[in-house]
């Protein structure tokens, strides 16, 4: 019933839309339920907040344009449930509200909706937040089994920085088991890094997520940490470029979305490798925490022309490999059509060519037709060639009948 | 409504919503974006504008048109800049800290758009008594604008107006260059908003 209800109301394009937030929403509500592990009910009431902030503003707003909100347009769920796993449990609801509100009227509704974004809104959002309250969007508290912090807004207790800050600046170590569960000081949804590549995986065997902008930019992240390494070296270097600065996260959910990614495979590895890399400069010489984010507002603005660039270069690789392939064909008819003609020449002709005229006559007016000739031509060659046929038996008969005559 | 009561009535919604320097048509925002942060820097930056563009709109409506235009827009700069020495010293003597936070944006009014533009394009087209009322107007519209970008930053930056807090929530980053950016933006579209609806309702009534 619900197929039904949904083949009548949807088109087939909506109801893939609707199919792929559905299941990034699930995904991310799978790391929700981590963040609630850690950190309690807060955790839930921070991402609650979000989604319905953003839902209301995108309700007056669609009221105050008049347009009719659509059943397939739940991008609120997703973005809001995005923006709030960027930000500390312990972040004031006041700043969730404004960051949400933000996210759907400016970011979003501003814009002309998801058709026409240039920045990803929960990036842009979390960006705005951050440097508008540093103090309470970049500090964290930190993560407990089964923890509870207050419910109250303003949390008493002293908030430090993430894992990543700390292991950028010093050799701080923690567990490998800590690591693998995600127990580490940071924004809610970005430390289980475990749970977020189960998630890219399944998002990739979905196509929900392209495959060129997920694994160039993981590729391209691991081979500057293993070449620049900052505290770890060797294969923890690479373990640490997948677990800290929320970079997995941003990879996954943010940089990967649909609306926005480029969608040439060259581009998406372009895009990728421009992400990590612009991400690893801002993280090694201005220290910026979630530098992954600021990095992908910037790589953002040049996805069109990375489209662009990649469809001109696929266009001239084509016109290359066709350039080869006629050159090549061209070269292999040369080479054998001349070599056919030379050992002709070379040897003796074995048909006398008076005695043959009539054969020659033919292949000629094969020949002519096939190189297209009319039907006229090809009608009097063939009459000349039968012509030239009969007057060899005649030729031969009246041989024949003279020399008979004769005898008798 | 005679005939000369609806000449104003129109220059004036022109020149306010239709037509405002700063909301509907995006110019002299460099000024506005980076001084107006608070109702009261606003409240400074209003006075030298409205002083400096104004007399020297009315002065400079005396210049011969047969002048090349090049010497012409020359000479408005030269009377603005006159008429900005002792604006900026009445200025100064009753507000001194806020004009000097004008900087460098107070003496960059001399050569507004409205000035080195306005006036050839539209200004001086026009009779000389409805021009004084039209460029009253446009620069009435320029203070409006100006004064509720001000106070829109400085309750949001400060959570409040004049030191009261009326917010629960700041938002510091409106005072910086790229929120000043974000809020005109907002506002302006807001007040295209309410325009066209106000407009529409005049014709339908």
């Amino acid at each position: 019933m619900v197929d039904t209800i949904s083949n009548s109301v949807f088109s087939a394009s909506d109801r893939t839309e609707l199919n792929r937030s559905a299941r990034i929403t699930l995904m991310l509500l799978a790391l929700n339920v981590m963040a609630v592990y850690y950190y309690g009910a807060r955790a839930a009431i921070v991402s609650g907040i979000a989604v319905l902030a953003s839902l209301v503003t995108e309700y007056i707003l669609a009221v105050l344009s008049k347009k009719s909100p659509r059943l397939c347009d739940i991008y609120f769920l997703s973005d809001g449930l995005l923006l709030a796993l960027l930000l500390p449990a312990s972040v004031p609801y006041r700043i969730v509200v404004f960051s949400s509100v933000f996210m759907s009227g400016v970011l979003r509704f501003a814009f002309g909706g998801n058709k026409n974004l240039i920045f990803s809104p929960p990036a842009a959002a979390f960006a705005f937040s951050a440097i508008t309250w540093p103090q309470n969007v970049l500090r964290y508290p930190s993560p407990e089994p089964f923890g509870s912090l207050s419910l109250v807004s303003d949390l008493p207790q002293v908030l430090e920085h993430s894992f990543s800050y700390n292991t950028d600046i010093s050799t701080s170590y923690t567990g490998l088991l800590e690591i693998i569960w995600g127990r580490l000081r940071g924004p809610m949804g970005t430390g289980c890094v475990l749970i977020i590549i189960i998630c890219a995986v399944s998002l990739y065997f979905f196509k929900d997520i392209p495959a060129s902008v997920l694994f160039s930019g993981t590729a391209v992240n691991m081979f500057l940490f293993v070449l620049f390494p900052f505290s770890q070296t060797g294969w923890m270097a690479v373990l640490y470029s997948l677990v800290t600065g929320s970079f997995m996260y941003i990879l996954v959910f943010l940089a990967c979305d649909p609306r926005l990614a480029p969608k040439l495979p060259m581009a998406g590895v372009l895009y990728g490798g421009l992400l990590a890399g612009l991400s690893f400069i801002f993280r090694k010489l201005l220290m910026l925490e979630s530098s992954g984010v600021f990095a992908l507002l910037i790589v953002e603005l040049f996805a069109s022309e990375l489209e662009r660039l990649s469809a001109v270069a696929g266009s001239a690789w084509e016109r290359l490999l066709q350039r080869i392939k006629r050159g090549a064909v061209d070269a292999f008819i040369y080479i054998k059509f001349r070599t056919g003609r030379v050992d002709a020449r070379l040897e003796e002709p074995s048909w006398d060519p008076r005695e043959n005229a009539s054969e020659k006559s033919v292949d000629s007016a094969n020949e002519a037709s096939l190189d297209g000739a009319n039907e006229a031509s090809l009608d009097s060659a063939n009459e000349a060639s039968l012509d030239s046929d009969l007057e060899k038996p005649r030729k031969d008969a009246s041989g024949k009948a003279s020399g008979g005559g004769a005898s008798s | 409504m005679t005939q000369y009561e609806s000449r104003i009535g129109t220059a004036s919604k022109e020149a306010i919503f239709t037509s405002n320097a700063l909301l509907s048509s995006g110019s002299i925002i460099a000024p506005a974006v980076v001084v107006a942060t608070s109702f009261m820097q606003a409240a400074a930056l209003c006075i030298i504008f409205s002083t400096v563009t104004y007399i020297t709109v009315v002065v400079c409506s005396y210049v011969p048109r047969k002048l090349l235009y090049t010497i012409r827009i020359i000479i408005y700069t030269l009377v603005a800049s006159l008429v900005y020495v002792p604006a900026a010293m009445l200025v100064e003597l009753f507000m001194p800290s806020y004009f000097a936070a004008l900087g460098i944006y107070a003496p960059l009014l001399i050569t507004n758009s409205m000035i080195t533009v306005r006036t050839e394009a539209k200004f001086y087209r026009l009779k000389r008594g409805y021009m004084l009322q039209l460029a009253a107007f446009y620069v009435i519209g320029y203070d409006i604008g100006l004064l509720a970008l001000g106070t829109l930053r400085e309750m949001m930056a400060d959570g409040g107006l004049f030191g009261l807090k009326m917010l629960p929530i700041s938002v510091p980053t409106v005072s910086s260059l790229f929120g000043g950016f974000i809020v005109l933006a907002i506002l302006s579209a807001g007040f295209r908003w309410i325009s066209a609806r106000l407009l529409r309702r005049e014709e339908a009534a």
